[in-house]
């Protein structure tokens, strides 16, 4: 090939290259966002307040967690968290090129609902329970869908079938159980009334033990799920940091260069 | 156009080690992502057997696994996309770099 000597075109060469340079740049694909320390002082404030949360539980009798569980104070720090990660949530989804950090923030936001429904549902039980916790679940994943006042007119009237079915099966299951419930919820009361007294607590585990007793520990209250449970959170908090925590070291190195 | 050549070398060079600080992060999240799994399935598995929770408990402990499960994989995605953005910008940085640098030379 003939080398261009002309220095004419030698400038249009070199400055063809460093306009293509340049476009390339500008032109270039976001593949994640920046490095935003706000985001990890969020996520790690939640973290922190989930974590105490399951503390409290951990470190209070069984029989005493349901009265803690429905005391206002205890019940508000359910709603606080639930603020925070849907706050948390949407400054996720406003970052651009953050999907992925956006959409760890809406699936602990609805295991979060999950858990906090769980909780009120204690008494209940647990085959009515997990049929109330799937019905939200449904509901919950299929919020991002099409909604029915946006889909299309048969569309529509399959959802409000679909939803009128799932409140009329809530609203059965719950009259029926409603009998059992009282007197689970009066004897963990009773119970925890003589255990703050200075009463041994029974061992749930002994076959001698109460059948109310025996379903507090075996549920959403009991120490497997409630340390199962708080394993989760450890991990869905790692999660979220953990793309941020791969920014902040990529802007550290940056910074250094 | 030898230049050039150089330069985008130097530019895949530069794309590589600003990729690496990723990868410890990385290897830590995915290495207790994947211990995290085995131990949550044994945990539920080993309550039920020894009554320590009921199948219902279980069935939901499951739900919320799996909820954990795609959010664990959502950010492995991502970390895969902080490195490549890292290796995108030093890329594109080190390759205006190294033209400016060579233009100089031509001008």
């Amino acid at each position: 090939m003939p080398r261009c000597v002309n220095p004419v075109a030698r400038t249009a060469r070199a400055c063809s290259v460093l306009l293509l340079t340049l476009g390339l740049s500008a032109c270039a694909n976001r593949f994640s966002a920046s490095y935003e320390a706000k985001a990890m002082d969020r996520m790690t404030a939640i973290n922190a307040q989930v974590l105490t949360q399951f503390d409290r539980l951990l470190s209070t009798p069984l029989v005493c967690r349901p009265r803690l569980v429905a005391s206002e104070p205890f019940k508000a720090t359910y709603g606080d968290i639930e603020v925070l990660l849907r706050v948390h949530r949407m400054a996720e989804e406003i970052r651009p090129a953050n999907a992925e950090s956006a959409k760890v923030a809406a699936l602990y936001l609805q295991s979060w609902q999950l858990h906090r429904l769980s909780h009120q549902l204690w008494a209940q039980p647990r085959d009515v329970a997990e049929q109330k916790l799937n019905s939200l679940k449904t509901r919950l994943a299929n919020s991002d869908e099409l909604s029915a006042d946006q889909a299309e007119p048969e569309e529509g009237i399959r959802l409000a079938q679909q939803r009128l079915a799932l409140l009329k099966e809530n609203s059965a299951s719950a009259a029926a159980d409603a009998a059992l419930e009282a007197r689970h919820v009066s004897y963990a009361s009773t119970a925890c009334e003589a255990v703050s007294g200075g009463a041994k607590e029974s061992n749930p585990r002994s076959p001698q033990a109460p059948e109310e007793l025996r379903h507090l520990n075996r549920g959403y209250l009991g120490d497997s799920t409630l340390t199962s449970m708080r394993k989760t959170y450890i991990r869905f908090g790692r999660a979220a940091l953990v793309i941020e925590e791969a920014r902040r070291v990529i802007a550290e190195e940056q910074k250094t260069q | 156009m030898s230049e050039i050549s150089d330069a985008i070398q130097t530019a895949l060079q530069s794309a590589l080690n600003a990729a690496k600080p990723t990868t410890p992060v990385a290897r830590n999240f995915v290495t207790s992502f994947l211990k995290g799994r085995a131990v949550a399935f044994v945990d539920i598995a080993e309550g039920l057997a020894s009554g320590d929770i009921d199948e219902g408990t279980a069935r939901y402990l499951l739900v919320q696994e799996g909820l954990l499960l795609t959010a664990e994989a959502e950010a492995v995605a991502g970390l895969s996309k902080v490195a490549l953005q890292a290796a995108a910008d030093a890329f594109l940085k080190s390759l205006t770099d190294s033209i400016k640098a060579l233009l100089k030379i031509a001008l």
